[in-house]
């Protein structure tokens, strides 16, 4: 016991100031504790329960093709460890390496049997492979950017386009939370480790942090170069683009989307059938669109507009059932809307919007849950008052606006947190008020200026309180 | 693993005997009944390491499930048979059982329950015993099958042991051991939150990976239930409940008896929790661990520290614990800091400390051992416990070889 002991210390005097490595230690000599009959087996399962998030009996029984009797004693033991927890996951019980031991294990593993570790997370890959729920997805590619990196990559770069439309945002956290635990433990590499960044980006852009992102997307942009991945190239320029359009460096914003046309151009061209790139082309029309009327330079930014309407609509076309690209659809007739109105033309700014809204009406119908198209109503809604507003009909204007008014009431009673619902709430009961005070109902328009003023109090509230 | 101190007398209420392989199911089901009779009322070898420690455990199990527990719950699977300390336990009860077969008092040939944890039988447990499969039951439904059992047995006793359901807020905090190497800052906190008077509502722990944390929840969760108080733990390294759906429906199950209207809906929605929290006449605790998870997650997260917790201020008889790499900071929230406090929790680096707790499990454990463990781990709780539980653990195996 003295010299096994002794030779524990001085292994532990080797990892000092290292915790990930102190808990392996630790681990190892809790294991090492156990009847020689067990340690192998033991080592087995705990090397499996290490690659894996979260373990059972069914998934080290899967994981490591054994039978359920061994399942269940590996179970059996591995929770009498004091660095194995058990949690709840929907009905069943499940456990978990605590997250020291578990990160330390699997560094550990990885660098000494490489082939091990990749065996274990390929097999964990094929058992989430057929999980089409988001967080199956999200397991299914973690385990497969641990094996083989370019298809994880790939399959990265797919799920990322999939969800760009229509997952909800709580997925995306989730997507974003697995990439940055492989990102920190630098288990990532070239277009993997882009393509992980860009997903990282995109969950920080939905948290609002665009403005930080600078370093990022150079980062992002440098690896896409070095390994040739035009596509992850794009996204980079992109987010350069955001970035700058964010910081108000709006000729910055402009070459980098523009040069992500460059290079999407080229892609439509080299692969006419690849119906992603054309779509991807509709994205940055419209993003130099914007742009360009940021700048005032409103019939640059029509031109550009048509260009992503045209596209928008074959897509819509080709797949009436494609969500994604009828929201798509719906966004570049706003952005056409826009763009019509600040010339004045307020006829064919109203066609636009009112096509727009016929799509928002469909898609909130279809998944009534997902509080972005409920909000997307509420913009289409509003964007019509406006156009009415100006007509001088205001009858019209008001009912549009008090559409828009009950779907931010909605969305505002689900989360009282959200700053921009709030904001938009605020923002349509002034314009409620404002239609009102035209009317000459002065009483009901100091009410909803009121409730404006009311909500921007919260805001102001809020935003004290929100250090993020 | 939390001890308890000795009843009076060693006189137990009730003993369960194992095989370790069960260890996890018979615990939860040690735990429910332990909830409802009291603390130190319930025999689990676990809970009473302290005093097994020594040479004589052989004696003390002899008499503990021979004669001081007035029921022996005889928790049968085939690994029960073929273990050293089972066999001597089992001895134990097969006397008991002979000896009450000659008993005049009829009570004594209830004083042995046989409970089915595993596969398998056990010498002397006979073909043609009833024995109840705890596998196929919830762990109350097994608790209530014991109590039932216990009241034919001790009636008067029963009554007046039994801690009554919806309990207040106690007064002051309860005596409880939960087990925790130093954290003598903290776990006093948690008691104090836990009481009537008590001005916090929020009490957040924040610290680095294996600095106790969820131990310190889950001991909260423990003093939660012996004190009868309904609990929600949720955990977010459950990726699914970092949505505020299977978050509402998390809190749905685990306090749905004192959510009504919660638990009445087709989908819960945070309007309805929060008028139901305002309507609680019983305390409630709810407890948010591994809280860096949802940092990621930003309109949920906003949701919770905006919302939820600011109910803390409306409603009197509901506490949070929070623990997490990443925390809520109650300078930050105008609408609940008055409430909450946050400590931050550190390495225990104190040797004395260390060797005061594993003393408990084991007083054989080399203090110059001890101090190797705690400066070689960097005073990191989560290590420190492992090694010093695992050397504990394997003394206590050589001296039974």
């Amino acid at each position: 016991m003295t010299d096994n002991f002794s030779d524990f210390l001085q292994r532990l005097e080797a990892v000092k100031g290292d915790p990930q490595a102190q808990a392996v230690l630790a681990a190892e000599f809790a294991l090492s504790a156990r009847p020689d009959v067990e340690q192998a087996f033991l080592k087995t399962a705990l090397d499996a329960a290490a690659v894996l998030h979260w373990f059972d009996i069914g998934l080290l029984e899967e994981i490591l093709e054994i039978s359920l009797e061994e399942a269940e004693a590996s179970v059996d033991i591995l929770k009498t460890f004091t660095f194995v927890e058990y949690f709840r996951r929907e009905e069943n019980e499940v456990c978990n390496i605590h997250e020291i031991t578990r990160l330390g294990w699997r560094k550990q593993l990885a660098r000494e049997d490489t082939e091990r570790f990749q065996g274990l997370s390929m097999q964990a890959a094929a058992y989430f492979a057929n999980d089409l729920t988001p967080s199956g997805r999200i397991e299914w590619i973690y385990h497969l950017l641990c094996t083989e990196s370019g298809q994880g990559a790939t399959e990265l770069e797919k799920l990322y386009r999939d969800w760009c439309l229509t997952v909800h945002h709580e997925d995306i956290y989730g997507l974003a939370l697995v990439l940055r635990e492989l990102e920190d433990s630098q288990m990532l590499e070239s277009r993997a480790r882009a393509w992980a960044l860009i997903v990282i980006a995109w969950s920080q852009e939905l948290h609002g942090e665009t403005a930080q992102l600078a370093d990022l997307a150079n980062q992002i942009l440098t690896l896409a170069k070095v390994h040739g991945d035009l596509a992850a190239e794009v996204e980079a320029l992109v987010l350069i683009g955001d970035v700058s359009q964010t910081l108000g460096k709006l000729e910055t914003a402009q070459t980098a989307f523009e040069s992500s046309l460059t290079i999407l151009q080229k892609l439509a061209e080299c692969d006419p059938g690849n119906i992603g790139w054309q779509r991807e082309q509709g994205g940055a029309y419209n993003r130099v669109g914007d742009v360009l009327q940021a700048q005032g330079k409103v019939e640059a930014a029509q031109a550009v507009f048509e260009q992503a309407l045209g596209i928008s609509q074959k897509l819509a076309e080709l797949d009436p059932s494609n969500a994604g690209w009828q929201r798509e659809l719906g966004v570049a007739l706003n952005r056409m809307g826009g763009v019509l109105q600040a010339q004045g033309k307020l006829e064919q700014a109203q066609a636009a919007f009112e096509r727009s809204l016929a799509i928002s009406q469909e898609l909130a119908v279809l998944d009534p849950s997902n509080a972005g198209w409920q909000w997307g109503l509420g913009v289409a809604h509003s964007r019509i008052g406006e156009i009415l507003q100006l007509q001088g009909k205001l009858e019209a204007a008001l009912a549009a606006f008090e559409q828009a008014l009950n779907i931010c009431r909605h969305l505002v009673e689900l989360d009282r947190g959200n700053a921009a619902w709030q904001r938009g709430l605020m923002g349509a009961y002034h314009k409620v008020g404002c239609v009102l005070e035209v009317q000459g109902k002065q009483e009901s328009a100091q009410a909803a200026f009121r409730e404006a003023f009311t909500i921007k109090r919260r805001l102001v509230e809020l935003e004290s309180s929100d250090s993020r | 693993m939390p001890h308890r101190e000795l009843p009076n007398n060693n006189q137990f209420l009730v003993a369960f005997s194992f095989a370790g392989e069960q260890r996890e199911l018979v615990r939860s089901i040690a735990e429910a009944v332990e909830n409802r009779l009291g603390v130190s009322t319930v025999f689990l070898d676990e809970w009473f390491e302290y005093y097994l420690a020594g040479s004589d455990a052989d004696l003390k199990l002899q008499s503990i499930y021979g004669t001081s527990a007035r029921l022996a719950v005889l928790c049968v699977s085939k690994r029960y048979g073929e273990k050293p300390w089972t066999l001597i336990e089992h001895d134990a009860i097969r006397e008991r059982i002979h000896k009450s077969r000659v008993s005049d008092n009829e009570k004594d040939r209830l004083g042995v329950l046989p409970i089915r944890v595993g596969d398998g039988d056990v010498a002397g447990v006979s073909f043609n015993t009833i024995i109840q499969d705890a596998r196929n039951r919830s762990v109350n439904e097994t608790a209530d099958l014991i109590i039932a059992r216990l009241g034919l047995i001790e009636p008067e006793n029963l009554k007046a042991q039994q801690i009554p359901t919806g309990s207040p807020w106690p007064s002051e905090p309860v005596f409880y051991e939960p087990g925790l190497a130093d954290r003598t800052g903290q776990w006093p906190a948690i008691q104090r939150l836990m009481t009537a008077a008590s001005k916090l509502r929020i009490l957040i722990f924040e610290g680095p990976s294996g600095y106790s944390k969820s131990t310190l929840l889950t001991a909260a969760a423990r003093y939660a239930r012996v004190l009868q108080i309904p609990v929600a733990y949720v955990d977010f390294k459950d990726s699914l409940v970092i949505s505020q759906t299977n978050f509402l429906r998390r809190l749905r199950l685990d306090l749905g008896k004192v959510l009504p209207t919660l638990r009445a809906c087709k989908e819960p929605d945070s309007w309805t929790l929060i008028e139901d929290l305002r309507d609680l006449s019983s305390p409630v605790l709810i407890l948010l661990d591994t809280y860096e998870k949802l940092t990621e997650s930003k309109e949920f997260a906003e949701w919770i520290e905006n919302e939820l917790l600011s109910e803390a201020e409306q409603c009197p008889q509901l506490r949070f614990l929070i623990g997490g790499q990443k925390t809520p900071d109650p300078k930050n929230n105008t609408r609940w800091r008055e409430f909450a406090d946050k400590k931050n929790l550190d390495r225990i680096s104190d040797h004395q400390v260390w060797k005061d707790w594993i003393q408990q499990k084991n007083p054989h454990v080399d203090d110059k051992h001890v101090e190797g463990i705690v400066l070689g781990m960097d005073g990191v709780p989560a290590n420190i416990s492992t090694v010093l539980t695992t050397l504990a653990e394997k003394l206590v195996r050589t001296s039974v070889s």
